[in-house]
């Protein structure tokens, strides 16, 4: 031995039992942390990677600048890539068309189509002013290949293009629709067009940094050296937010709540291990005696329990490190073929350098930091007491028992528990904590259900839809699209808005009315608020509205149409249409009280034998004034999103719940380990091994029901607030209390309190009673 | 009748070379109302001894019988309740429940058997033991003798026929160690109780009926306590200002 810190790793190999619980404590803490951030941190880079193909890679635009500014702003040495790119008719409102197809024009150059987009996803992109690129809903909304020829239609005349390719830098905005499509040509080419048809150009110029790190430097520089304001400055909010650029509110909240949730993290390994290193301290009061007796400084006690800490890390923190990152590698194959969607081109076998990083630096960090307070506590320990017997019995205050009713042994355990004030407050609120993140974020996933119209049981996979909700499709097309392979159900519903009406509520002049095919009623039926809708059905005077703060109409009210009056019976969370005043009647009250017969729109879900030939005969039913969307890829999104949300709070709150289980573990083991002798005195006099187990099961069980009565007493108020305000507000259901919840919670706690009796309860009932009594 | 029958105990830690044989085939009987003083040097064996007839602790061999049983052949659970019904114990360091009053300590045996406790004989018991007054104090607002004199009510409510102690005056003064072995003494004539003390006192160990010394493991009767009084074995007993 060179100094008595060699004693460590000897004392370590001598009390390897003791130290399990504690090497694990930062094995999980470790584990935690590398697992959550490998994860996300591969997210980030396949969202990264997505983000870029969707949105293109390019990290700002600037508006109304001259040539000469983009050709300077070129050659600056932090840009990597620059282009130009302008665009007519986005919104489809003008009469240009591709085929029978309404057009959006594009007119970039190379560098934006093939460098800072990656638009092309098949042939090539225009290489002379002949050739246009088609966004690639172009194959089957126009029927067209690489090398076809289409004319494009302009008020001021057609112009004849060869397709070179298909692709846009836009993927989203033209998946899976075949209304409109994009048209890409050349610079040239789209400036002859404009002048031809008397529009005015405004190209926006896209520029691509070398790192994205220096990006804000950048554009302060760029404002200044060219004179822009905000104004001319959009960045790329995806892209630059993804790599923690962005200045935009809502990419630094991510942000934000990562930083929360990773301090979450971080007190919560704190409080595991530093619980765990306290019982391992008050285990070995009459060895920190010994050394405080035989000459050791407080100084010196302190730098031993922290050393000591530090050396559990050299095993736990690379078993950490490791186990965590084969969980991550779990996690990420889940999340790519078990859920698909957005995270369907994640690595799975991805290492992550900051996953790692991260775990590594909680171990220390927290072990340094958990270690703080024990060591200080070993550094107090009187060489007298320590050696003499048990400090933590003979420092804690002594309060009467009051015992009147029920058992000695369970009025002893609730004793011990309630005993010391400061440590049933804090377990109390370690339960209670749970509780109460559990009952609010079980709301959260509610109101996030409630966003998601892709999981309700109605939601279409394909909708026709008149242009500017017109009553444009015909009824019977319905039926011809039942007829169709493929098709599962289809339903059609009609729509007008501000239709003049007054109402027995004061303050009504118009309502949007809009229709339900039996269909949707029945779908509806898992949505009814309030009332019943059993009399909406057939030609009625029975309507209902949807359910809104925002709306005025309420159950019971009535309103005249046209001379008719209708009584609305009931109200709905929510609806096809979105806005306020809406009326929703059935398809024949409809006709009645409007005199129109059209839908304007059709919804369509496909069954299992749907394929491309099923979309190709749908979209041949419809006209240039009915705009065709698939939504499919937008709905398995919407899913993955959800199921990703759920995961994400589901795997957060069972950190909490592991933590909260390891805390009262320690911290039961620590109360039993203080009163070893006192519990060896019990037992020589007539305790027997049940009545002890009762006793410490008392002592557990008085932390878990003041947790629950605590967890439930704030935790229930405070779901039913949130609730109202996010759910009910705004979607109309009612808050019930979530009673399969509130049993897992208790089930939960009762486990841990169980699991926190177990460890101690054989311990000392596995002591021989001599031992027990001779114990410190 | 004998309350006590030890027969032929040996207790052995350890194994091989490392082996300690704490206790090596003792054999004695105690009749029912006899107070005996077991004495001997430090790590002579006489905790283990004590540990084995209240059975704290199991031998190696042997049998220890109490009024007839052999305790050893019970399950544990049986030999919790008779350990609580039948054996009263009185340790050194006094083992008070901290939490608990004077008379919630003193009941305590009688709450774990989940009985209704005797409030004529808990009253008599305080009396006796001269704590009425302290009856409602922690064992912290105590003195010494007085948490002693309240170990000693504990292992007296149940009436056990068979009372333990191991070195009961080892942390009093001269005073409170002579009240406390005349109130041990009183109450074994008062309610026939066995009683088997541990002591290093030789003063003390000369006012027991019988004096048992322990030394290697070994067990030698030295009958009765006026008999060997002065002896130079009763001497080699005694420790350093254990004097009385």
């Amino acid at each position: 031995m060179k100094s008595y810190l060699s004693l460590i790793p000897i004392s370590a190999r001598i009390h390897r039992r003791q130290n399990r619980m504690t090497l694990l404590c930062i094995v999980i803490s470790v584990f935690l942390v590398t697992a959550i951030f490998s994860v996300a941190d591969t997210f980030v880079r396949a969202t990264d990677k997505s983000m870029k193909e969707k949105h293109g890679s390019w990290h700002i635009r600037l508006d109304n600048i001259s040539q000469e500014t983009g050709d300077k702003i070129s050659r600056r040495a932090d840009v990597m890539a620059a282009g130009w790119s302008d665009s007519f008719n986005l919104d489809a409102d003008h009469p240009y068309y591709i085929g029978e197809k309404k057009a959006a024009l594009y007119g970039a150059d190379e560098t934006y189509l093939s460098q800072l987009t990656s638009s092309l996803e098949e042939g090539g992109i225009p290489q002379n002013d002949n050739e246009v690129m088609l966004s690639s809903n172009a194959k089957l909304a126009l029927d067209v290949q690489v090398g076809s020829l289409v004319t494009l239609r302009t008020p001021a005349g057609d112009t004849d293009f060869t397709v070179s390719g298909f692709g846009s830098d836009d993927k989203k905005y033209y998946q899976g629709q075949m209304y409109m499509t994009a048209v890409y040509m050349s610079r040239n080419s789209f400036h002859t067009i404009m002048a031809a048809n008397a529009i005015e150009e405004h190209p926006s110029y896209y520029v691509q940094f070398q790192k994205i790190s220096g990006a804000s430097e950048s554009i302060a520089d760029m404002k200044q050296q060219y004179d822009l304001t905000d104004e001319n400055i959009s960045e790329n909010t995806a892209v630059m937010g993804i790599s923690g650029q962005s200045s935009s509110q809502s990419f630094n909240g991510i942000y934000q709540i990562a930083a929360m949730l990773f301090v979450l993290v971080l007190l919560a390994g704190v409080l595991m291990i530093s619980g765990s290193l306290n019982s391992n301290i008050s285990q070995r009061t009459q060895f920190f005696g010994m050394m405080r007796c035989i000459g050791a400084s407080r100084r010196q006690i302190v730098r031993f329990v922290r050393l000591e800490a530090l050396n559990w890390c050299k095993t736990a923190v690379p078993v950490g490190l490791i186990f965590g990152t084969l969980v991550s590698f779990g996690i990420c194959a889940y999340l790519r073929y078990g859920i698909g969607g957005e995270f369907a081109s994640m690595q799975v076998f991805a290492i992550s350098p900051a996953g790692l990083i991260s775990g590594m630096l909680v171990g220390i960090v927290t072990v340094l930091l958990a270690a703080q307070a024990p060591a200080k506590r070993a550094a107090r320990t009187s060489p007298v007491s320590a050696v003499s017997g048990n400090s933590e019995a003979a420092a804690s205050k002594r309060r009467v028992i009051r015992h009147n009713v029920g058992r000695i042994e369970q009025t002893l355990g609730i004793h011990h528990a309630a005993g010391s004030r400061k440590n049933w407050i804090l377990m109390t609120s370690s339960f209670a904590l749970t509780i109460i993140i559990a009952l609010c974020f079980s709301v959260g996933i509610d109101f996030a259900r409630g966003l998601m119209p892709s999981l309700k049981s109605w939601q279409p996979d394909l909708f026709l839809n008149g242009y500017n909700n017109a009553l444009v499709l015909e009824q019977h097309t319905k039926d011809v699209i039942l007829d169709i392979s493929g098709v599962d159900r289809a339903f059609g519903t009609a729509y007008l808005d501000h239709i003049p009406a007054t109402s027995s509520r004061p303050g009504i002049d118009y309502i949007n009315l809009e229709s339900y095919d039996e269909n949707l009623l029945k779908n509806a039926e898992d949505e009814v608020v309030q009332g019943n809708l059993r009399d909406i059905s057939g030609d009625s005077n029975k309507v209902m509205t949807v359910y809104s703060k925002d709306n005025p109409l309420k159950i019971g009210d009535t309103i005249q149409i046209a001379g008719n009056e209708v009584e609305v019976t009931c109200s709905v969370s929510g609806s096809l249409f979105p806005g306020e005043r809406l009326v929703i009647c059935s398809q024949e009250t409809f006709e009645r009280l409007t005199g129109a017969d059209g839908l304007t729109m059709i919804g369509i879900q496909l069954d299992e034998d749907a394929d491309e030939g099923t979309i190709q005969q749908i979209n041949k039913l419809t006209g240039s004034d009915v705009i065709f969307t698939d939504t499919r890829v937008q709905n398995r999104e919407s899913n993955t999103t959800y199921m990703a949300l759920r995961l994400g709070v589901y795997g957060f709150l069972s950190i909490i719940g592991m933590v909260t289980m390891f805390y009262i573990m320690n911290s039961i083991s620590i109360s039993v380990a203080a009163r070893t002798k006192q519990y060896g005195a019990m037992r020589a006099v007539g305790m027997d091994g049940t009545q002890l187990i009762l006793m410490i099961m008392a002592e557990a069980f008085t932390y878990a029901v003041s947790g629950l009565i605590c967890g439930f007493g704030i935790g229930l108020p405070l779901s039913y607030l949130l609730y109202d305000q996010l759910v009910t507000r705004h979607m109309g259901m009612v808050w019930h209390p979530p009673v399969a919840l509130l049993c897992l919670i208790v089930l939960f706690v009762a486990v841990c309190a169980a699991a926190a009796v177990y460890a101690p309860a054989k311990r000392i009932r596995n002591m021989a009673i001599t031992e027990t009594i001779n114990e410190l | 009748m004998n309350l006590l029958e030890v027969k032929s105990i040996s207790k052995t830690y350890g194994e091989g070379d490392t082996a300690v044989h704490a206790l090596k085939k003792i054999s004695f009987s105690v009749p029912k109302g006899e107070f005996v003083a077991i004495v001997g040097e430090s790590g002579s064996g006489k905790s283990t001894l004590l540990n084995m007839i209240g059975a704290l602790d199991t031998p190696s061999f042997g049998k220890v019988y109490i009024d007839g049983k052999d305790i050893f052949a019970m399950k544990e659970r049986s030999l919790t309740v008779f350990r609580r019904r039948n054996i009263g114990f009185i340790f050194q360091s006094f083992n008070l429940i901290p939490e608990l009053t004077v008379e919630q300590n003193i009941l305590f045996p009688v709450l774990l058997d989940y009985q209704k406790p005797n409030r004529r004989y808990l009253e008599e018991l305080l009396s006796v033991l001269n704590l009425t007054d302290r009856r409602h104090h922690l064992p912290s607002q105590l003195s010494g003798g007085q948490q002693q004199r309240a170990a000693i009510g504990r292992a007296l409510i149940t009436r056990p026929a068979l009372i333990l102690a191991d070195e009961p005056t080892g942390n009093l003064d001269t005073q409170n160690s002579r009240e406390v072995i005349s109130l041990l003494k009183e109450a074994s004539k008062k309610y026939e109780q066995t009683i088997i003390m541990i002591t290093h006192s030789q003063g003390i160990a000369q006012t027991a009926d019988r004096i048992l010394q322990v030394s290697d493991g070994e067990l030698t009767d030295f009958g009765r306590a006026q008999d060997v009084r002065g002896t130079s074995a009763m001497r080699g007993t005694e420790r350093k200002g254990d004097r009385q």
